[in-house]
């Protein structure tokens, strides 16, 4: 196991020296930050000045192993928009961001397996042909649409929700977490709801077809002849069976929610690490575009370290070798 | 039993009565900009206009692009390089201290000595070869050179209290540790990405804004902005795109408050390169001289514009034809240029005259997330321009790129919109997009135009303590770039469009800046 863990740490530390290169080379390609900051009034001469002050001036090479040299030292460089370090814009952001996407996977989870239960213990019924056929909406509506649609339903025709913003937040360690108000969870509805609609008739197709594949299997019918209650078997063989694929899923799509999350937090004006990104691309924010997107490799490589070891925990044929 | 329930009752309904006519002292806005709360960091216009709440400046621009005095009550020119303010006595910072020339004399020095800002308010202090304070409250001011300009100029230049800021950083006015100023609002709450809060100052100086709270509501999706003002969470938004205007003015309860901004769209004609880079024969090979050199080719691409169905079509009605690079009626618009004329038989007759009667390739460039439908304008020239023979292309991008490579000449025919609010003339487009590339001058000039004539009006403008010489010198000016040389296409000015609940009315800015200060209560 501590062989195991000391080599995904280097590979993850590879993968993350490789990330921030290739980052830098692109975000230096697409513009000089200062033609879209500078005032358009400033003589050339003070535009030279900012340049070679923020050490624009030096050829990309010298720039990143200065990046390199800093980012050792812990410093991802200081926002050239609001001038305070990129990294505490992004972790002061990472609360809002989270709340948003664990509400909307807890969403997704909750509802998504029981229905996809639903719909593969009975294939042929109308309810399970509607639940699939629901989900196939989900999959293929666009975020945006449908964000706007609930926010014109929800919000505008009848006044039950706040139509975008976040609401009330209470501090915890530092951090501002607004799912423990009821002005909070009030704002967080629509906006979760939307982002979980994707990976929502992800788990239904996903637990449908686990259960498709798994029901004719000897082990069922063992049990089955055994004399097993129905209940057991679904909820103790047959979930557990079928639940890696499933928890690989979840895994995976929390990272890309936390880093996708991008039309939502716009929609909605969810103060999170995607508007950002956002805002920080549009005006070439070098050092917050960079440092964002080694956070974001950082989350990926986390996430799918902590489901490899769920595997070993779930399936007792994986386990976690030193060799 | 009975009774004491009506009490109650009565009790309650005054509660609920009384609340709410509390919360009608409040604004909310939607907004698609973050503010920097650092009046002196980051020059962009949002930020500056951000920065009227807090903090107040010698010298300010009102609605109409016009001077007012604030903490300057009066000022006079001792001679050409020599300024004397009469700074306003018993003003006070919202922590309470005296407001002094020290605060005048800090503040200047602050501005350009921020370390690191990419877009630092420097050009609006660096004429200043001096400041001295010879009481409390009178400034001498000198110049490098005589700077007719300097008030303007010092719109620019938010005054911050020395006591409070001197070694503090922009993060101390972000956390609102330093953000004090004389302005008719208090800092109250910034959350970056979600909202910024100011409040009412009971102590100000001057005319008292109509709401005691304002929120901002940092909103980047349009769609979103008006979803919330139509859901009744804000009162007002700002940045409501044209194609918006029908939807929220069809609402019952809703309207918008329109004007022409100060900010005019003409596009950059490459007159320099011999090799024009997005000029091409009609095979698409390079050409060996460059058609837009030749000023009948100009010309015609002017007459081939329908500039009518640019502002009818493109731009829903929300906007104005503009002959120049000024908008109709703004000083120094010069009424001796004649009015667009759209008419694609003398437009081909030109080409033909200068031996392009078969047309030859060109590429139109336009940023697409700038101006108000910009993309789409560029679409339209484009196709119109093909009318007379031209085989048009298109190409937009964001402006992150775009601004890039118009600067360094890369374009043939490319759009901008330049705001002339700022010296409330056409002074600074004149000199920065058209002069010829010089110190102190030519910083934007895209197309390369250059003219030895006009350069010398330009310059006499800018040295002119007169108005009548400096607006006589900038009308001269004009017509030689326009009327004689069509040195640029002068397309439209844009409205500023706001979209608000009918309980406030709400005044524009020539300028396209917001303003909380101009939004009233309605009757």
């Amino acid at each position: 196991m501590l062989i195991f863990l000391t080599n995904r740490i280097i590979q993850s530390f590879i993968v993350l020296l490789a990330m921030s290169l290739l980052v830098f080379a692109a975000v230096y390609a697409i513009g000089n930050p200062i033609d879209v900051l500078i005032n358009p009034e400033a003589s050339e001469e003070e535009k030279l000045k900012t340049i070679k002050n923020l050490g624009l001036d030096k050829s990309l090479f010298e720039q990143y192993f200065i990046f390199l040299k800093n980012a050792f030292k812990g410093e991802l460089g200081y926002s050239f928009v609001h001038n305070r370090p990129a990294i505490t814009l992004i972790l002061e952001r990472l609360p809002a961001t989270l709340e948003l996407t664990i509400s909307a996977l807890l969403i997704a989870i909750i509802f998504g397996i029981p229905l996809g239960v639903i719909a593969g213990l009975n294939p042929n019924n109308l309810v399970s042909k509607s639940i699939l056929a629901t989900s196939i909406f989900f999959f293929s509506l666009p975020t945006f649409w449908v964000g706007l649609i609930l926010i014109m339903l929800f919000a505008v025709s009848y006044n039950f929700f706040p139509s975008t913003g976040r609401g009330d937040t209470i501090e915890i360690f530092g951090f501002y977490f607004s799912f423990l108000t009821f002005d909070g969870l009030k704002h967080l509805v629509l906006p979760s709801i939307n982002l979980a609609l994707y990976p929502l008739a992800l788990i239904i197709r996903l637990t449908f077809a686990g259960i498709q594949e798994t029901l004719p299997l000897d082990f069922i019918k063992f049990a089955k002849a055994k004399g097993l209650s129905r209940f057991r078997i679904i909820t103790f063989h047959l979930l557990k069976y079928i639940l890696i694929p499933i928890v690989t899923v979840i895994g995976l799509q929390f990272s890309v929610l936390i880093a996708f999350a991008v039309i939502t937090e716009s929609i909605f004006a969810w103060p999170g690490m995607g508007r950002l990104i956002i805002e920080s691309i549009t005006l070439l924010d070098r050092p917050v575009i960079v440092a964002y997107l080694l956070v974001i490799v950082f989350i990926f490589m986390l996430v799918n370290l902590i489901v490899d070891i769920l595997y070993s925990f779930l399936d007792p044929r994986i386990r976690i070798s030193d060799k | 039993m009975i009774k004491n329930f009506f009490k109650t009752l009565i009790i309650f309904a005054s509660i609920i009565f009384l609340s709410k006519s509390v919360l009608s002292e409040n604004l909310t806005v939607a907004t698609p900009h973050d503010p920097s709360v650092d009046p002196h960091w980051l020059y962009l216009g949002p930020n500056a206009a951000y920065s009227r709440y807090i903090f107040e400046r010698l010298i300010d621009r009102d609605e109409n692009a016009n001077i007012v005095a604030r903490l300057a009550e009066s000022w006079e020119n001792l001679d050409d390089l020599t300024w004397k303010f009469n700074l306003r006595k018993g003003v006070k910072f919202h922590d309470g201290s005296d407001f002094t020339a020290d605060d005048v004399i800090f503040s200047i020095d602050r501005i350009p000595n921020i370390p690191n800002n990419p877009a630092s308010y420097e050009s609006n202090v660096s004429m200043i070869e001096s400041v001295e304070a010879t009481d409390s409250h009178t400034l001498v001011v000198k110049t490098k050179n005589p700077y007719p300009l300097l008030l303007r100029r010092l719109s620019g230049v938010a005054i911050v209290s020395k006591s409070n800021v001197e070694g503090s950083t922009t993060e101390d006015f972000a956390s609102g540790k330093v953000a004090i100023g004389t302005g008719p609002y208090k800092f109250k709450s910034y959350t970056p990405g979600d909202n910024y809060q100011i409040t009412v100052n009971n102590n100000y100086w001057g005319v008292k804004p109509d709401f005691n709270d304002v929120t901002f509501k940092i909103m980047p999706d349009g769609a979103s902005r008006v979803a919330a003002l139509l859901a009744g969470d804000v009162d007002i938004l700002e940045g409501l795109s044209p194609s918006s205007v029908p939807a929220v003015e069809s609402k019952d309860g809703f309207k918008v408050a329109k004007r022409a901004s100060a900010r005019t769209l003409w596009l950059y004609v490459d007159t320099q390169n011999d090799n024009s880079p997005f000029v091409t024969d009609n095979d698409g090979n390079a050409m060996s001289v460059n058609p837009l050199k030749d000023k009948r080719v100009r010309k015609a691409l002017s007459l081939a514009i329908d500039r009518d169905a640019i502002v009818s079509k493109v731009m829903d009605g929300l906007a104005e034809e503009a002959n120049q690079v000024v908008p109709k009626g703004f000083f120094s618009y010069s009424e001796n240029i004649p009015e667009n004329e759209f008419n694609i038989n003398k437009a081909k007759e030109l080409m033909a005259e200068a031996g392009y009667a078969d047309g030859f390739g060109l590429t139109v460039h336009a940023p697409n997330d700038r101006y108000v439908n910009d993309d789409k304008i560029a679409q339209a020239i484009a196709q119109m321009l093909s009318k007379i023979g031209l085989k048009m292309q298109v190409e937009t991008m964001p402006k992150a790129v775009y601004f890039g490579r118009l600067n360094k000449q890369e374009f043939s025919l490319s759009m901008i919109g330049w705001d002339n609010a700022f010296t409330g003339s056409s002074l600074m487009s004149l000199s920065a997009a058209f002069h010829t590339k010089e110190e102190g001058y030519g910083s934007w000039n895209a197309g390369g135009y250059s003219n030895t004539a006009f350069d010398a009006e330009v310059e006499k403008a800018s040295a002119a303590f007169d108005m009548q010489e400096y607006e006589g010198h900038l009308k001269r000016a004009m017509e030689i770039l326009i009327a004689e040389d069509q040195g640029a296409i002068p397309l439209h000015s844009q409205f500023v469009t706001v979209g608000t609940t009918d309980k406030v009315d709400y005044t524009p800015r020539a300028d396209e800046a917001f303003e909380v200060m101009l939004v009233k209560k309605a009757n």
